[in-house]
């Protein structure tokens, strides 16, 4: 902590009147009026002067204070940062903030995002912290740690080009710090290798209008976010609810699946019948009445087509219908490949007005043949009647449904994770 | 507990540790020696106000695992600034020193005294140590005062007593040392192996 004695000097090369900030570990302080360095810790003698510089688009000045995390911080310091690379360059503005329980940490301006990094000290394994180790990696490199998964995000060189306030460092101008960054789900933790210790430092993206408000100006002040920050929290929502709600309905799904299965009643069991004894006429004693009831033949059809002729009388004798049922089956060689067409079964269904004693009869409805391949007429046909059925289809686009809510949060954020990975500079060819 | 009474006002002292060496009497202010059961008065020089600190004195935190109570704090000046110890104890009642400066926070365990690093009095920033095995980087030298206390705290403190201190940094751990000339000329030291605290982790009971 520092003294609390000394709350304003004059600037002993301008004279402007400039509020001592921060605490005691504040080693220098930069006039922003004449950008001339001041030792901090000897007097304030002046120890240079700063030509030239071109102060950051930011709406922030020093003093200002604002709550981020709770915790109250007041900005003590601006550097204005630069990366430049293939002639293309990118600025950003980093504001140091003070707090007297909780020390110092950073508010930057990026691309028009509010951004709070502060210093940890966490173990993590040295290697994935050195260009040369990412360089070599196939693979993006990620790991462990603090409970979240870590992806290599992108390395940064970078120069200060502006500095006024105070600073727990001497601030060089024009010197190249390198780091690495490696992304978690709104988090991103960079590291920048120093001559005898690396610096940790951990960033979470902050709402601009909290921001603002926080530290007493207005959103509009500033500047435009340009796209989204990888940083920024991934999309939320209830993902518990929308689980919970898609396999309870599941259950519900799979219950009513046992219930009508448990309805299902077969009438006539499968059964072949040569063509040869058609037609034929067979008895159903109807229990459900206005229930699927389902009529399903097979033939043993080869390369051609075979239809057979159906009549459904209910009990009181009156016709229910009269179709016709087609069954079919290609299959050949062509350029080497094998293939197949058509289907040798085929079903009716229908719901019956009442139960009772239902006739159908079967009768050969002829084939026609492929001119030109080795066919075969149908010799017999099989036959199966079960009442009671359901309809898969839509018991499966309801799990296909269900399974596509519970999924839609987690997939939103795979892709939001992937989308915040391009951002960086890893190229996996 | 009836005999550990403030001299100067009467108050009955009840130090939360056991093995409190000085406490400050909550009604007057007045620093107390507890010497054998017996308290013997050292005036009101050098009991201090608390400063805003992530910890408050007598109110539980926990960091992670870790659950703690301040109970008093050393508060020494290194020239530009000040830092406090506080000293907590666990549930148990084991007590520990915890160093509070400008949001650093490290919790310090004693390295005995076979087991600490052997350094030579020329010591500079940028030189390294060997310690269980790893080199050490110095990372900060200074010297501190003791301007005050507060609290119950587990030795005799005296005011304006000085010491030199070392700081090496590696990872989440820091190494540090209390260095000071004995009268015999050889140099005495106790050193310590910390554990970075994040105070943003910190959180206090709530009631507490």
């Amino acid at each position: 902590m520092s003294r609390e004695t000394l709350r304003a000097i004059q600037c002993p090369a301008c004279g402007a009147g400039l509020d001592v900030l921060g605490g005691g570990r504040v080693a220098v302080m930069v006039c922003p009026y004449c950008t001339t360095e001041l030792d901090a810790v000897q007097n304030f003698a002046a120890l240079r002067k700063f030509d030239g510089l071109t102060r950051p688009n930011t709406p922030f000045r020093l003093g200002m204070e604002g709550e981020i995390a709770g915790i109250r911080h007041q900005i003590i310091g601006i550097l204005g940062q630069v990366e430049r690379w293939k002639g293309r360059e990118w600025h950003w503005a980093e504001h140091l903030l003070y707090s007297e329980t909780h020390g110092y940490s950073w508010l930057s301006l990026e691309d028009g995002h509010c951004l709070w990094s502060r210093r940890i000290r966490w173990s993590l394994p040295e290697q994935l912290f050195r260009p040369s180790y990412v360089n070599q990696q196939e693979h993006r490199p990620h790991f462990r740690a603090e409970g979240r998964t870590w992806h290599y995000l992108e390395s940064t060189s970078q120069t200060a080009d502006y500095v006024e306030g105070s600073f727990t460092w001497v601030p060089k101008l024009g010197d190249l710090t390198t780091s690495l960054s490696y992304l978690a789900d709104g988090e991103i933790l960079t590291v920048e290798a120093g001559a005898s210790e690396t610096e940790q430092t951990l960033t979470r993206w902050l709402p601009r209008a909290e921001v603002a408000k926080t530290f007493g100006i207005a959103e509009s002040d500033l500047p435009r976010p340009q796209g989204r920050h990888p940083a920024e929290p991934l999309p939320q929502g209830d993902d518990r609810f929308a689980l919970t709600t898609a396999g309870s309905c599941a259950a519900a799904l799979l219950l009513l699946i046992g219930g009508l299965n448990a309805q299902t009643h077969v009438l006539l069991p499968r059964q072949p019948f040569p063509l040869s004894t058609l037609p034929r006429t067979i008895d159903l004693p109807v229990t459900q009445a206005n229930r699927l009831m389902g009529i399903h033949l097979d033939s043993n059809v080869e390369n051609g087509w075979h239809g057979f002729d159906l009549e459904l009388e209910d009990p009181e004798g009156n016709l229910v219908f009269e179709r016709e049922a087609g069954t079919s089956y290609y299959h050949g060689r062509e350029d080497g490949e094998y293939w197949t067409e058509g289907d040798r079964s085929a079903h009716v269904t229908l719901r019956p007005a009442q139960t009772g004693t239902y006739r159908l009869t079967v009768a050969n409805g002829g084939s026609e043949m492929e001119p030109g391949e080795a066919g075969q007429p149908a010799t017999e046909v099989t036959l199966r009647v079960v009442e009671g059925e359901y309809s898969l289809s839509w018991i499966l686009l309801g799990l296909v449904g269900l399974l596509g809510l519970g999924a839609a949060g987690p997939l939103r954020r795979w892709i939001a994770r992937k989308t915040r990975l391009r951002h960086g500079d890893w190229d996996e060819e | 507990m009836t005999d550990l009474s403030c001299p100067q006002c009467g108050t009955a002292q009840a130090p939360r540790f056991r093995a409190a060496k000085m406490v400050t009497c909550p009604s007057c202010g007045t620093t107390l020696f507890l010497e054998d059961a017996a308290v013997r008065l050292a005036g009101d020089q050098g009991v201090l106000h608390e400063l805003p600190a992530p910890v408050r004195l007598g109110e539980e935190f926990r960091h992670g695992p870790i659950r703690l109570t301040p109970l008093g704090f050393l508060r020494y000046d290194y020239g530009p600034g000040t830092w406090d110890e506080f000293w907590c104890i666990d549930p148990k009642g084991a007590g520990i020193w915890l160093s509070v400066d400008e949001g650093e926070m490290v919790l310090q365990a004693p390295i005995p005294q076979i087991n600490a690093p052997k350094t030579s009095p020329h010591l500079r920033l940028g030189h390294q140590i060997s310690f269980q095995g790893l080199d050490w980087t110095i990372t900060e030298i200074g010297t501190a005062k003791l301007i005050g206390w507060r609290g119950e705290l587990p030795f005799a403190a005296y005011l304006n007593a000085q010491h030199s201190y070392l700081n090496c940094s590696r990872g989440n751990r820091l190494l540090s040392a209390e260095l000071w000339p004995r009268e015999d000329g050889t140099q005495g030291s106790h050193w310590s192996l910390g554990q970075w605290l994040d105070p943003y982790d910190i959180r206090k009971r709530t009631g507490a």
